[in-house]
């Protein structure tokens, strides 16, 4: 039903079947701005700010727009946001809004980009009428990363609705009513342990909630935007560095609806205080061992003679093994490099884990399916992963999927094979072992009935089954579309390391590969053990905290955000989608290079001519389906399917370098409450 | 095989002997580059070579808010300040509030002051020109008694504002600060001194031979020359034509004042002198009548985002703590608006052109000097005179290199 209505005396009108939307939607959507504080759009409707009043014909008061739906009762209404009435009501409101606020704006981080400053300056008085006491209320705990003080808060709710209903933990309430009213943990010394925690940051209109780590470090308007990528999980969720100097000041998401809509992990929000700390501890010219602890320095044309002596000597066998965040160009020049010295020895560190993987086809890497779409989907089943682990924003959307209105049927829409943990009331555990995975494809579970029930079910599949078993995601789609009705794009394989994808594009792998070799290159890769058989290290990267002393050669080389020609890079996540990124320089060195510049020079020396920098444009993928060879294999039933990830903060030396982060990340692991001396008197810091 | 019987038969073009009238030169008011080409001691052409004074003050102008940008007016002109920070508020004052229609004016206490230091402006102008272009023209002494009364106009801005010269004082919406106590009585007293050192210079000078063997038929300008060269000021009031700003196009207030325009026949060098010395008198006039219509009130407006709150409402008030934040940091921004506005400067009319977009910073700012215009006919005036009376020329049009160059 077509419903129509004024706005200003603009006319406009709206289809409620196809979507529905408040007053406030509508006058967005026509362009007329209404100031709010409460009302977000990922989050439901609060109405307690009383900002947003409007004017309808015939109603004794002024309605709250963000709550009024369009529907059948409001055909033929008019609206007006511009008369005499709503401005002195927004008067008043900003007015009772700034009676108990501090006058913290000098010290306050949130001055510039503050919505109570910015509503002020447009709606309110210029002068206030209040000369009593104010009320204060004390400096909240809330761990190392979020700054709570908490008399700036003006109620909106925002925090507390996020982490219950996006983040799914309730740490936050509102405690108390009227005067007293506060936000807060209802419990002393209880921190926000949840890894989406830093978007309360954003969320927060006034400066009650802000980055500690960010704290009186700098104005928004002094900073600039340089675009960037989270490069920690495979999604790639676009960020933006906070630039000023040539130093990083702090980080935000960038809006994608498909992928992340507003949200990014703490991981990537906080850590680049790393890159302050690696500057200092780096090397930053060629190196080699002469004792323990003893480095010599080097110039590049020595340091790549003594390279070319180890790779080109016939007795030695070269492992390379290539970090998670090198982009395609560098992935396609040592490949190439390689090959020319007659080897085909070369991996990257996500890739070791996998006993065989057939890259021959897109489907086993790749998905077509984002998870946009859940909510069409009313089952899923999670194979041997832990989305919270290993790509918490993928996590965000199983909240959407349709879980029904049954109340009859205890219908339990979440099945988990693999490490145990729970999905509130609506998971079933099914097994930690391969055995539980066979019984689902010979339909010998009772799930399975539930799985033929539903409409369309969803099967998420992680690196844990992968790795322990070496069946490919065809032969798995084909078992599944066989004994149920799942169709082959609802089947998703969640895959760990920002260049994975890209990187079996190019043909970068093989299999069993930790047999063998003797020499290791490691181009920017830590997050592996070297094998017993190594006895000769060459590093080509930024910083090494695993190797233990072991490298006898380190070539310095520069970060993966400016390690590129031209002004921006794309990469390529596992659903096919690109993320752009720009460049930011932050090495200093002069003797620093970059990776795709030493692949050249090395290429140049095997060839003794110059080479011509081919680029090959990134296109959009395509991904079909097709079905499995029949082939026979042996599965062991009894492997227990563990979770790879064992420390969800220590995937990354970035992190690991980040102090704050750090101290977080095992406070949250092993729950142990406070770090001594800081919060325990709870001054500001 | 050279021919040497054409050597010798060569004929000898003469040429113009060019003098460099350099940069760096007592008689030069700033940095001036002339190109003087003379025929023995008659001027044939005069080229002025400027630019060397540029600080880029409009490209600057642009990438500051309104606010910042007030501080530039106080160094074009630099020995009459407080007139083009007039002529900028005013700029600003009448885009902001055409622009979103607000019937508001400044208050009565606002213009008063803003005319009593425009006129004691005036006078340290007139000062400067006059008694610098007679120590060129080789009288030393009226320069030494004048400059002290300079000093006393200066004392008078800096207990205003805090600086001697480049007071940043009056801004959009008003003046910067209240006057202090005691200043009127302290200018009264000023103002009636100074009519008896203004008879002692006249004294020296307006019936003296030599003086008026330098100046009268030195640089005759007519009317129509005037006009079509862009001369304006005291140049063009000597010729004969009416146009005063103050009277043809007043603002804050100038026509509730008594004065009289000075007006002269002959357009020569002594004419431009006499008519500056007797404009001194007229604003020592308007300066009395300006402390008289003083009454207590506000001295700049209120409750409007172009001017910022008060200090002590700042720490108490949190919207004013708001308000002061988001006015230093920000700005006020201004909707798309374009605005010229003009003022009589005591060389003669200066124009500030201002164009806002929706920011709050200036799209561009123009600034028209008259300095600029009047060094341009320096060519015309110096034609069939001798090198000396270049000196007598460059002090009657009263440039100051400032305004020339910005």
């Amino acid at each position: 039903m077509i419903i129509r209505f004024k706005i200003n005396e603009i006319e406009c009108e709206v289809n409620e079947e196809k979507e529905e939307m408040t007053i406030l939607q509508a006058c967005t959507a026509n362009g007329i701005e209404i100031p709010r504080f409460c009302y977000h759009e990922k989050l439901t409707i609060a109405g307690n700010c009383r900002m947003c009043l409007v004017y309808v014909t015939n109603e004794e008061k002024l309605l709250a727009a963000c709550g009024i739906p369009l529907d059948e009762n409001f055909d033929d209404e008019s609206i007006e946001t511009e008369i005499d009435e709503i401005l002195k009501a927004r008067e008043g409101v900003m007015e009772f809004l700034l009676i108990n606020h501090p006058l913290d704006c000098p010290i306050c981080d949130q001055g510039g980009e503050c919505d109570l400053q910015e509503q002020t300056l447009a709606y309110g008085l210029d002068t206030g009428r209040f000369y009593i006491k104010k009320r204060a209320v004390e400096i909240k705990a809330f761990g190392r990363l979020i700054k709570g003080i908490m008399t700036r808060c003006i109620h909106c709710t925002r925090c507390v609705r996020f982490l219950t209903e996006i983040a799914g933990v309730n740490e936050l309430g509102v405690l108390g009513r009227g005067y007293n009213m506060e936000i807060g943990t209802y419990k002393k010394d209880v921190l926000i342990e949840s890894e989406l925690s830093g978007n309360i940051i954003d969320l927060c209109p006034v400066g009650a909630l802000t980055s500690a780590v960010y704290a009186y470090k700098g104005r928004p308007w002094e900073l600039k935007n340089v675009k960037g990528i989270d490069i920690f999980d495979s999604v790639l969720t676009p960020i933006n560095y906070q630039v000023k100097g040539g130093e990083i000041f702090r980080i935000l998401p960038r809006i994608n609806d498909r992928l992340n809509e507003e949200w990014i992990t703490d991981k990537v929000r906080f850590h680049y205080e790393s890159y302050k700390v690696i500057e200092k501890l780096r090397k930053e010219t060629p190196s080699y061992k002469i004792q323990e602890n003893k480095y010599m320095e080097l110039s590049w044309k020595t340091a790549l003679k003594i390279v070319f002596k180890v790779l080109l000597n016939k007795q030695n066998k070269v492992d390379v093994i290539i970090g998670s965040k090198i982009n395609t160009t560098n992935l396609r020049i040592y490949k190439e490099l390689m090959n020319r010295l007659g080897s085909k020895n070369y991996i990257t560190e996500n890739g070791l884990l996998y006993k065989k993987f057939n890259y021959d086809f897109r489907e086993n890497y790749l998905n077509s399916n984002d998870l946009y779409t859940v909510d069409k989907n009313d089952l899923v089943l999670l194979c041997g992963v832990n989305l919270r682990l290993e790509s918490p924003l993928l996590n965000i959307k199983l909240r959407n999927i349709n879980f029904g209105d049954d109340e009859i049927e205890t219908v339990k829409k979440i099945g988990i094979i693999g490490n145990k943990f729970e999905w509130k009331d609506e998971s079933e555990y099914l097994g930690s072992t391969v055995n539980s995975m066979l019984k689902l494809f010979e339909g010998r579970l009772q799930y399975c009935q539930q799985i033929k029930k539903s409409k369309l079910p969803l099967v998420i599949i992680g690196t844990s089954l992968l790795t322990r078993v070496s069946l490919t995601i065809q032969e798995i789609r084909a078992a599944l579309t066989k004994v149920s009705n799942v169709k082959p794009e609802n089947v998703v394989v969640i895959t760990q390391g920002a260049n994975f994808g890209m990187a079996l594009e190019e043909g970068v792998f093989k299999e069993n590969f930790s047999k063998g070799g003797n020499v290791l290159y490691s181009i920017d890769s830590n997050e592996f053990k070297i094998s017993e058989n190594i006895n000769y290290v060459i590093y080509q990267g930024i910083i090494n905290d695993t190797f233990e002393n072991k490298i006898d050669l380190y070539l310095p080389s520069k970060h993966y955000f400016e390690d590129f020609d031209g002004e921006r890079e794309v990469y390529i996540n596992m659903f096919g989608q690109r993320s752009e990124m720009e460049k930011l320089k932050i090495s200093k060195g002069n003797k620093i290079k970059e990776n795709s510049m030493i692949g050249y020079i090395q290429l140049m020396y095997l060839n003794n001519k110059e080479i011509k920098r081919k680029e090959k444009e990134q296109k959009e993928m395509e991904i079909r389906y097709r079905e499995a060879p029949e082939r026979k294999i042996k599965i062991n039933k009894n492997i227990t399917i563990n979770n790879i990830i064992e420390n969800y903060y220590m995937t990354d030396i970035n992190i690991r370098l980040s102090k704050n982060l750090m101290i977080t990340g095992q406070n949250r692991k092993e729950k142990k409450i406070i770090e001594a001396g800081i919060w325990k008197n709870k001054k500001c810091i | 095989m050279i021919n040497i019987s054409k050597i010798f038969e060569e004929v000898k073009v003469m040429k113009n002997f060019t003098l460099n009238f350099g940069p760096q030169h007592p008689a030069a008011h700033g940095v001036l580059r002339l190109i003087v080409e003379l025929e023995s001691e008659n001027v044939v052409r005069v080229e002025p070579h400027i630019g060397l004074l540029h600080r880029g003050t409009e490209k600057l102008i642009e990438g500051k808010t309104y606010t910042q940008a007030l501080p530039y007016f106080d160094r074009l002109d630099y020995v009459s300040m407080n007139v083009q920070e007039h002529a900028y508020s005013l700029a600003v004052e009448r885009l902001y509030l055409d622009s979103l229609d607000i019937e508001l004016e400044i208050p009565q206490r606002a213009k008063v002051i803003r005319v009593l230091f425009s006129e004691i402006t005036r006078v340290l102008n007139h000062i400067m020109a006059t008694t610098t272009h007679a120590m060129d023209v080789g009288a030393l002494t009226p320069f030494l008694w004048a400059f002290e009364e300079r000093e006393k106009l200066m004392e008078f801005y800096e207990r205003v504002s805090g600086a001697r010269m480049h007071a940043a004082y009056i801004r959009p919406g008003g003046v910067a600060f209240d006057l202090p106590m005691n200043i009127s009585e302290d200018i009264y007293k000023f103002v009636i001194q100074y009519r008896k050192r203004l008879e002692e210079i006249e004294d020296m000078l307006v019936n003296n031979r030599i003086w008026k063997q330098r100046l009268v038929d030195i640089g005759i300008v007519s009317a129509e020359e005037a006009l079509n060269y862009g001369f304006t000021g005291p140049l063009l009031r000597g010729a004969g034509l009416v146009y005063d700003i103050r009277k043809n196009y007043p603002y804050d207030d100038y026509e509730k004042y008594d004065f009289k325009l000075i007006i002269g026949e002959e357009n020569n060098s002594y004419t431009r002198f006499i008519i500056r010395m007797k404009e001194m008198y007229q604003s020592l006039s308007i300066i009395e009548q300006a402390l008289n219509n003083l009454r207590p009130g506000l001295i700049k407006l209120e409750g409007v985002n172009i001017t910022a709150p008060d200090r002590a409402f700042v720490k108490k008030d949190m919207e004013s703590c708001i308000n002061h934040f988001k006015f230093f940091s920000e700005g006020f921004i201004i909707p798309a608006n374009e605005n010229y506005t003009i003022v009589e400067a005591p060389k003669g009319e200066f124009g500030i052109y201002l164009k806002a977009n929706d920011t709050a910073k200036p799209y561009r700012c123009r600034i028209k000097a008259p300095g600029f215009l009047h060094l341009q006919g320096l060519n015309m005036m110096s034609k069939d005179h001798l090198l000396a009376d270049v000196v007598t020329l460059i002090g009657t049009q009263d440039i100051v290199f400032g305004e020339v160059d910005r």
